[in-house]
């Protein structure tokens, strides 16, 4: 009997322990929180007048001086804490006057050696630091950090400090290899830490469309939705017909951006693709760019057998002018599908709903005002039809 | 018979025991996470992101009830986040109340007959569709009354993106909470299938414009409590269960999922509570019985603020419905999926744990602690036994909650203030006297109400924003 119990007692023992342990380790903690929150205040009021300088003289000719006296270590934090946040809000030669001070004021020297830390954490703050200093010396010893295999999430953190340092495309391209050999699929977020850089990425990104690892040219074809290069025809056509099915539809995704790579060719090719995902964005393209030409196969898609391709067919039409929406309501008189019919109903009813809110597009009250005559003159006629055939 | 209930009260004890430490082994791993969680939080620079056409769109989906007195708040603190694209899909689930017309009202909504519904779920009849071109993001379905997972389904039906967000509407996001699950989600697109956001309690805070402008603990006895509880789970438990994958449940008042899974799974189950649970449930089973890879996330970074019950009949209420639904899906699911190697770390930690210590808690610590009174009548002498059960739970308690604040202290310090840390540590031991013990037989009531098949929502009140700001404000003022 006395056994059971005397070991519980002893675990009462030792969570008192711990628990007067965690307490003091949480008192110290939040202590030492708040006296560096204070310390901070302090700092920020002392050189408020230095802060007033840096930002007063950012356009005027020569270096930034460094405040007056010597700075301690934990001063120097502070104030490249502020600079930083400075540094966010101003471009052109301020911020490259700012980017000079942090050199002078030997901040990049003090976060170059952090970067060789023992303390991880350390590294992963050092590395942010330089990145926002945009410091050329820090590529080599990020490029190192990112090679370690003990990263995790740093690895974006690390990612993001060198596409701000790096000046060559070739550090930019490593850093997308290590990503992407890292982790498969977040080509989006890898194309948004490029965005940060300084140099044209557009080469790249096209470079990286001829890869042969399909996670390279995912990278490269998100990137150039919105760095548009000339001259990618061929190496794009070439890709519609790849193994990988996400590479295709980014790819058409792609061309659909382009009035001149939409041929009738390619439409009718896209648009009996077996990929649904491909027929669906040929199909919403052609009324975002309003392709009228492409109204009788617009016609024919909204009996896929996929929802969002009839879907964004119907949508398009109705985005097409008069004739977009004449085409929808035939559909109605030609279609012997229900479903097909009664979507076609909903689309062209919805259509004809925006005349409910005031626009102030005097183009859109046209249009809108030429589809609602249409409508009442063809239901009219229809109608017209309809007890003629009853009589 | 002394012997026998020694022997459960023994049982009792290690019990209590085990289940701490298990707890506790859980909270290393949010240790060992927190720091990179607070690295990445601190150095992804969101306000860029939030700008960026490279971030998934996400649809918000607001199941509303009865909600008339906070949903504008709420709807206008939506359509405020920094994110690129998004939309709120409002669902009134056949309010009785203002609901729908104070939306209608506000935000000048139309009747739209013909919004493209796609029928991918089954859901209760949807009477209409409000929507007005000078708020184009959002929409309202107005439906019949079918429950929390029957408007989150029919939300899922309109909605655009391939993302989903669920926001109860009594609840506030921060602005960054969406963008912030974003860059989780970007970091693994491929296999994050749902992300859980922080849900932290608003009672105490002031509230402007939809935002919680200032942070501030709760004045009151429950919400303060239930502050601690929500510190000690989301933080500590959440964090660590992420870390190994083998989280069970993303808080229906803030998650985002992937919508193609969600659908794949047949969407959120209705008719009865534990919703949330039940869809994370039914990820994993479907991601493991397929041997998909993928993650079932939380990000503690994204914080979402709600009401809490602030009187014991609302509370209770809740506790039990929470009860009634843990002990529907251990049924439902967790019998067949527990210890079965193809579950992986779910089913060899996760639900084992689950069951033993969630569902089955009640009955161990009632009967537990009956025992020891029982053995302890019949022997007065060895009144110490209960004495060592009593601070057995204290203690180990308080030291989860010392934990808990440790984690928030490393990583988050929205309690800048010495004395919340006081106030905190002060309530993690009180709630050890009275609420944890009315918890355990609320849960208890949740399981005879299962068996007798209760399956109503029970009372849920809520508080104006505005009533919340104003009492929060003149609280300040009689405090001086």
């Amino acid at each position: 009997m006395e056994t059971p119990l005397t070991i519980a007692v002893y675990m009462l023992y030792g969570l008192c322990g711990a628990a007067v342990l965690g307490l003091l380790v949480l008192f110290v903690l939040k202590l030492r929180h708040l006296a560096a929150d204070k310390r901070e205040r302090v700092c920020l009021e002392k050189y408020q007048d230095y802060f007033f300088y840096i930002q007063a003289y950012g356009e005027e000719e020569g270096r930034l001086k460094p405040p007056a006296g010597v700075l301690t270590r934990s001063e120097k934090r502070i104030i490249q804490k502020k600079l930083i946040s400075l540094l966010e809000r101003f471009r052109g030669i301020h911020r490259q006057k700012l980017l000079d001070l942090c050199e002078d004021l030997g901040l990049v020297e003090m976060d170059l050696k952090r970067l060789n830390s023992w303390w991880k954490w350390s590294r992963v703050d050092a590395a942010y630091n330089l990145g926002m200093m945009h410091a050329e010396q820090a590529v080599p010893g990020i490029i190192r950090l990112m090679k370690k295999d003990d990263n995790d999430a740093s690895m974006f953190i690390f990612a993001r400090a060198l596409a701000k340092c790096a000046r060559q495309e070739k550090d930019l391209r490593e850093m997308v290899k290590l990503l992407v050999a890292y982790r498969q699929n977040c080509q989006p977020l890898i194309v948004d830490i490029l965005s940060d850089s300084q140099i044209d990425t557009g080469p790249l990104f096209v470079s990286l469309v001829s890869e042969e690892d399909a996670d390279l040219v995912k990278v490269g074809l998100i990137g150039l939705t919105s760095h548009v290069q000339p001259g990618m025809g061929s190496i794009l056509d070439q890709l519609v017909n790849s193994a990988d099915k996400e590479v295709r539809i980014k790819v058409v995704k792609l061309l659909c951006r382009d009035i001149r790579y939409l041929t009738k060719r390619n439409v009718s090719l896209f648009l009996t693709h077996p990929d649904w995902e491909i027929r669906s964005v040929v199909a919403k393209a052609i009324g975002e760019l309003g392709l009228s030409t492409y109204i009788p196969l617009l016609k024919r898609a909204v009996k896929d057998p996929h929802w969002w391709v009839a879907r964004n067919s119907m949508n398009s039409l109705a985005q097409l002018q008069v004739d977009g929406f004449r085409a929808l309501c035939s559909i109605l008189e030609e279609e012997r599908d229900s479903r097909i019919r009664e979507m076609a109903n909903q689309v062209i009813q919805k259509e004809l709903e925006k005349g409910k809110f005031p626009s102030i597009d005097l183009e859109q009250q046209i249009t809108h005002q030429q589809k609602l005559l249409f409508y009442q003159e063809w239901s009219r006629k229809t109608l017209n039809t309809a007890h003629a055939l009853e009589k | 018979m002394r012997d026998f209930l020694l022997y459960y009260g023994m049982f009792a004890i290690y019990y209590v025991f085990v289940i701490n430490s298990l707890y506790l082994f859980i909270m290393m791993f949010s240790f060992k996470s927190i720091m990179g969680i607070l690295k990445s939080s601190l150095y992804s620079r969101y306000q860029a992101l939030s700008g960026s056409p490279h971030v998934p769109p996400i649809s918000i989906l607001v199941p509303a009830y009865n909600e008339e007195l906070t949903i504008i708040e709420n709807v206008r603190s939506l359509l405020s986040l920094n994110y690129p694209e998004y939309e709120v899909i409002v669902i009134n689930d056949g309010s009785g109340d203002e609901t729908l017309n104070v939306l209608i009202n506000e935000f000048n909504l139309q009747l739209s007959h013909h919004a493209a519904v796609r029928p991918v779920l089954n859901t209760g009849k949807v009477r209409s569709v409000y929507y007005n071109p000078a708020y184009p993001h959002l929409y309202l379905i107005d439906k019949d009354n079918g429950g929390k997972a029957d408007s989150l389904n029919a939300g899922i039906n309109l909605s655009h993106y391939p993302l989903i967000a669920s926001i109860d509407a009594d609840s506030l996001l921060e602005k960054d909470a969406l963008i912030r699950i974003a860059r989780v989600y970007m970091e693994n697109p491929e296999e994050t299938v749902a992300i859980g956001g922080d849900i932290r309690i608003a009672n105490g805070c002031k509230i402007e414009d939809g935002i919680v402008s200032e942070i501030r603990l709760p004045n009151k006895l429950l919400p303060m409590l239930q502050s601690i509880e929500y510190l000690k789970a989301f933080l500590g438990g959440r964090i660590g269960w992420s870390a190994i994958n083998g989280l069970i449940i993303v808080s229906g008042a803030f998650g985002v999922f992937r919508k193609d899974y969600v659908i794949k799974v047949g969407g959120y189950r209705g008719g009865y509570p534990g919703e949330d649970m039940n869809i994370i449930i039914k990820l994993h089973k479907y991601m493991l019985e397929n041997k998909l890879p993928y993650r079932v996330a939380f990000c503690p970074d994204a914080v979402c603020w709600t009401q809490a019950p602030d009187t014991w009949k609302i509370l209770g209420s809740q506790r039990r419905r929470w009860g009634r639904g843990n002990l529907k899906n251990m049924i439902e699911y967790g019998r067949y999926m527990v210890f079965r190697p193809k579950y992986k770390i779910f089913g060899l930690v996760t639900l084992p744990y689950n069951i033993l210590f969630e569902t089955l808690n009640p009955y161990f610590r009632i009967t537990g602690l009956l025992a020891l009174i029982g053995y302890v009548l019949m022997d007065m002498t060895q009144a110490n036994i209960l004495l060592i059960y009593g601070a057995l739970n204290i203690l180990y308690g308080f030291l989860l909650g010392i934990g808990a604040l440790l984690l928030e202290e490393i990583a988050f310090r929205r309690y800048p203030r010495f004395q919340d840390i006081v106030k905190m540590l002060f309530y993690t031991i009180l709630m050890f006297f009275g609420y944890r013990q009315i918890g355990v037989i609320w849960r208890f009531l949740g399981h005879i109400e299962y068996m007798r098949n209760n399956n109503s929502w029970g009372t849920m009140t809520r508080t104006s924003w505005k009533a919340e700001e104003k009492k929060t404000i003149s609280s300040l003022e009689v405090r001086g």
